[in-house]
Parts: structure tokens; sequence; C-alpha cells
């Protein structure tokens, strides 16, 4: 049983690039609208914060394994490791963005960090096909 | 030692930066590591579920990270503050907003890991509500990050109002205790938001049939949980709008910081403790649906009388901010009101922890006989809550005598 | 600002007061409380024995309540007495 959870796989690779997908569609299709209208420094924001998030995404998908170890010390210890690696990534693309203020709106970039939170709740309440039927189990 | 203004100022940043990134990450890593045990622990009992487990484990970590991620937000805003020219005060009004964010992050990041565990445990145990089970799991989670949403509004205005009109002395006492007030008692609520989350998804995967009915009384323990943060809010607000300019600077800081500890502190034990309460409460209705009025109604007034303590709390708080105090250059003159803002603050924890546990294990009792025993108990557990308010109320008296008679 | 001593123990005294009462609310508080919640799941179980089981509570209580009371007993001095 233990073989079985440490050589278990990540959630499956199609779940999390649907929703990678989705998330970047989102931002880029935001930040499409904001260009058109006019505001292009959010525009930029929204893209770079939406990147991030889906990265800080995919990055956690990675990791996730690891963290299930059934040896509770090391499991915690990899969570820890998890969210100082995912967070410091966040923090560059926000790092970007404060340092050039007139070119990307900080602000923007910061709501863009939670498009993939918006793509999982829009997607549950508004349909519910990415986040699977019983049948998508796997 | 003399530093200029403007290295105090992006010192306070970079401090309150490291505190709100710092406790934002604790928070995100203590929910997060929660789930990943209880997952592991779920494919265990069953690993053909593996995949759906892990991907469900997926989605309520990243929305459990939220809070983390406004604690980042903040933090980076921090570094990036232009402090040209910014008047002392806005040293401390940085350091607050730091503060603010970061404690208000620890409470909701642990609290979202309780509903991503529990929804893990389901899927393992009852594959065929799995929807059902991350459909709640996503509500609960989100709800539980509104105490961090508090935390995140005061940081905001602390960051970016003008405090220039505001006396140093005891301006900086003001925003530190606004800072502190929002901060702590949003640790409570986050941590008290998420239980019931947690185990409304448990029962739901044990009852998928009362979904709605579980539903409803999760939310309505989890709105109540937040009452503490809110008040917490109140006072934040009340230190930050309030122009200190007509009081004395040497004994009103005292007051003020004290006013901002006794409401941050006391909200922290009520917090939990309705946490407690409306997590039993979801777990008895998924076990008897049909007993959920009585079961609701009791914990209602269990969470009531469970929140008294942020209330003295409270009480504490408006009578130091708005009683003024004579100008005084002595330490006694700092030290009562600084003391009495203590005593309340952390006599407000244990009552309302123990209350909460009283009324849980009460509702708890309720929803397996709820016709039978339901008034019998409910007097017994107001009973015993009484009792234990009474070192509450000790403190209470302690810090009315320190205000009143010293 | 030249600090008397007479003032700087009697600000200490009224510091320990509201130290004193305010972290020994805590123990007591949390302890009664998990008394009576487990007193009301006993008589969940066994209504009959009500009384019996609500005094026990009491009396448990009232225990668990004595280091409350030191706790307000040093308080009190520190604030009136010292």
């Amino acid at each position: 049983m233990n073989a079985t959870v440490s050589k278990t796989e990540g959630p499956s690779n199609l779940f999390v690039r649907q929703v990678i997908t989705r998330a970047l569609l989102f931002a880029v299709g935001g930040a499409l609208i904001l260009t058109v209208a006019g505001q292009a420094g959010w525009a930029r924001g929204l893209a770079l914060g939406g990147l991030a998030s889906a990265a800080n995404f995919l990055v956690m998908s990675w990791l996730l394994p690891r963290a299930l170890d059934p040896a509770q010390r090391r499991g915690q210890a990899f969570t820890v490791v998890s969210v100082v690696v995912r967070f410091g990534l966040m923090a560059v693309a926000l790092a970007v963005a404060l340092s050039m203020p007139q070119r990307v709106t900080p602000l923007a970039a910061a709501a863009g960090l939670f498009t993939v939170q918006f793509t999982l709740l829009s997607d549950r309440f508004l349909g519910g096909r990415l986040l699977g039927t019983t049948s998508e189990s796997r | 030692m003399a530093f200029s203004t403007e290295t105090w100022v992006q010192a306070a940043s970079f401090l309150g930066a490291g505190f709100s990134v710092g406790f934002g990450a604790i928070g995100a890593a203590l929910g997060e590591g929660y789930a990943a045990g209880n997952a592991s622990r779920a494919i265990g009992k069953n690993p053909a579920m593996g995949g759906a487990i892990l991907k469900n484990m997926l989605i309520g970590q990243a929305v459990a990270e939220s809070a983390g991620i406004f604690a980042l937000v903040i933090a980076m805003l921090l570094v990036f503050m232009d402090v040209q020219g910014a008047p002392m005060i806005e040293a401390w009004s940085l350091l607050a907003s730091g503060l603010a964010m970061g404690l208000s992050a620890i409470g909701s990041g642990a609290g979202g890991g309780f509903p991503a565990a529990e929804a893990c445990l389901g899927i393992a145990d009852n594959p065929p509500t799995q929807n059902a089970l991350t459909t709640n799991m996503l509500i609960g989670s989100a709800v539980c990050q509104t105490p961090a949403i508090f935390g995140m509004v005061v940081a905001f205005m602390l960051m970016f109002m003008d405090w220039s009109g505001q006396p140093l002395w005891p301006g900086w006492a003001a925003v530190m205790g606004a800072g502190l007030s929002v901060g702590l008692a949003a640790i409570g609520s986050g941590v008290g938001s998420g239980m019931p989350a947690g185990a409304a998804t448990g029962g739901m995967a044990r009852q998928p049939g009362a979904a709605t009915t579980i539903r409803t009384n999760m939310l309505i323990g989890s709105a109540v949980s937040q009452t503490p943060a809110i008040f917490g809010m109140v006072v934040a607000f009340m230190l930050m709008f309030v122009d200190w300019n007509g009081t004395p600077a040497w004994p009103t800081w005292a007051s003020l910081l004290g006013a901002g500890l006794a409401t941050g502190l006391s909200a922290i034990g009520p917090g939990i403790g309705n946490g407690f309460t409306a997590q039993e409460a979801s777990a008895g209705i998924a076990r008897v649906p049909e007993s959920s009025s009585t079961v609701t109604t009791t914990m209602l007034i269990g969470q009531t009388v469970a929140q008294s303590t942020v209330i003295y709390g409270f009480l504490v708080s408006l009578i130091l901010m708005f009683i003024p105090r004579e100008a005084s250059e002595t330490m006694v003159a700092w030290a009562a009101p600084l003391s009495a803002g203590i005593c309340m603050g952390f006599g407000g924890i244990g009552p309302g922890v123990g209350e909460g546990l009283a009324a849980a294990y009460t509702v708890n009792r309720i929803a397996r006989d709820y016709e039978g025993v339901g008034v019998l108990l409910t007097r017994v557990m107001l009973v015993g809550q009484a009792v234990s308010e009474s070192t509450g109320i000790y403190a209470l008296i302690v810090s009315l005598l320190l205000l009143f008679v010293i | 600002m030249a600090i008397e001593g007479a003032d700087l123990v009697r600000a200490a005294a009224l510091m320990g007061a509201g130290i004193s009462m305010g972290l020994g609310a805590i123990g007591p508080g949390v302890g009664e409380g998990f008394a009576a919640g487990k007193a009301c799941e006993a008589i969940g179980r066994n209504p009959k024995e009500a009384g019996l089981l609500t005094r026990t509570m009491l009396v448990g209580q009232a225990v668990s309540e004595s280091t409350g009371i030191y706790s307000l007993v040093v308080a009190l001095l520190l604030i009136f007495v010292v």
C-alpha cells in the first residue's frame, strides 16, 4: 500500500492541462478586451498575473505527489518547500509588475494571480465540464 | 543613532512585508499540509480513486491558498512602496499593514485545509458523491477566505491612506492597534469557518441525499463564526478614522494599543469555539437530517452565548478609545490601560473556546435524539456555558478596575 | 524623563495584574467548557440521570475554577495591596 502511494503520479495530466488552458484563455481574453478598451497597462498586468497563476498551478501539480509521502514529517516538509517555491515564483511576477508600474499595472497583475481560482470556481458553477463527470474520474 | 525618517519607514515596510508573506505562507502550508496528509490516508483507503482524490486535493489547495496569495500581494506592495517624504507615522502604518494581512492569512489558510481534507476522505469512502463534495469544498473554502479579505481591506487602508493628519503620538498606537485588532481576530474566525466546512463535506459523503440541508447549516454556522472578525474590523476602522489630534499623547497611546489588543485577542476564542459548534452541528445533521431545525437552533444559541467574551472585549475597547484620559507622564498612566487591554484580550480566549466546546458536544447529542432531550440539554448547556464564562467575567472586572479605579 | 522608582514598581504591578488575570482565564475557560460539553453528552445518553450529572459537572467546574480564582486574587492583590 505504501509503495502504491509513493509511486502515485499526480492528478491526470489531462485535467491539469485543461485547467491551465482555460485559465490562460481567460487571462489572454481579458487582456485583449482591455487592450481594445485602451487599457494596455491593465492588459499586460492581467496577462502577467494569469501566466504566474497558471505556472503556480502547474508547479503545484508537479510537487504534489512528493507531498503525499506516507512519512508525515517528510510530507509536511515538502508542503512547505512547495509553498516557498511557488510563492517565490508569484513574487517574481509581482516584482516585475511593480518595478515598471507605467507599463504593467501592478493591481492588474495581482488580480491576474487569481485566474486559476476564478477558473475553478466559475467552471463549477457554470456547467462543470472541466472538473468532470464521474465517468471522467481519471 | 539617528537615522532619517525615510530609513525607518523603509525598514518598517520591509519588516511588514516579511510578516505578511511569512505568516501567509505559514497559513497556506498548514492548510495544504493537512489536506495532503488526509489525501494520503484517503488514497490508502481506496487506491482505485487515487486520480480523482489527487485532482480534488489540487483544486482544494488552490482555493485554500488564496489567503496566502493576498498576503503575498500585500507583501510585494509593501516592498515596492515609495517612501519618499513619508511621515514617521507611516512606518508604523506599514508595519501594521503587514501584520494585519499576515495574521489574518494564518486563520484562513489553515481553515481552508479542513474542507479539502474531508473532501478527499469522502471521495475515498463514497466515490459517486465526488462532484457534490468538490462543489461543497469550493464553497466552504471560499467562505473561509473571508476573514483574510477583512485583513486585506484594513491592510490596504493602512498602506494607502494619508496619515499626515494624525499626530505621531498617539497615532502610531492607533494604526498598530488597528492592524493587530483585525489580524488577530481573523485568526480565530478563519479556522472557525473552515471547521464546519470540513464537517459538512465529510457529512455529505456519508449522506448525499441531505446535501442541501447540510450546506445550509454549514453556511449559517460559518457566517456566525465570522462575527468576531467583524468586531475586529470595526475596532480597526474606529482606530483608523477617529482624529486623535486633540488627545494627550502620553497615556492615550497605551489606550489605543490596548483597545486593539482587547478586541483582537478576545475574538480568537469565540471564533474557534463557534467553529467547533458549527462543525458538530454539520456532522450531526449529516447523521440525522431530520434534526436539522432543532440542531441549527441550538447551534445558534450556543454560538451566540460563546461570543459574549468578544463583546466584553469590544466594550473594553470602546471604553479605552472614547473615554478621555488626562495627560500624565507617569508610568502608571500608561501601564493601566495597556494592562486592561491585555487582560480582557487574553481573558476572552479561554471561555470562548470552552463555551464553544460545550455547545459542540450538546448539538452532537441533540442530533442523535432531537425529539427527546433537546430542551433539557439546552438548559444544561446554558448552565455549563454560564459557569465557563466566569473567568471571562473576572477578566472583565480586572480590566474595568484597571480602567476606572486606578 | 526621570522614572521614579515607586512609579516603575506600580506600573509593573499593574501590568502583572493584567497578564495574570488574562492568561489565567484561558485554562479554566477551556476546561470548564469541555466539562460542560461532556456532561451534556452524558445526559443525552442517560436523561434520567440528569440531576446527578449536572451536579457532577458543577462540582468539576468549581474545582477547575480554582486556578482562575488564584489568578483573580493575585491580580487584585497587585492592583490594591502592592
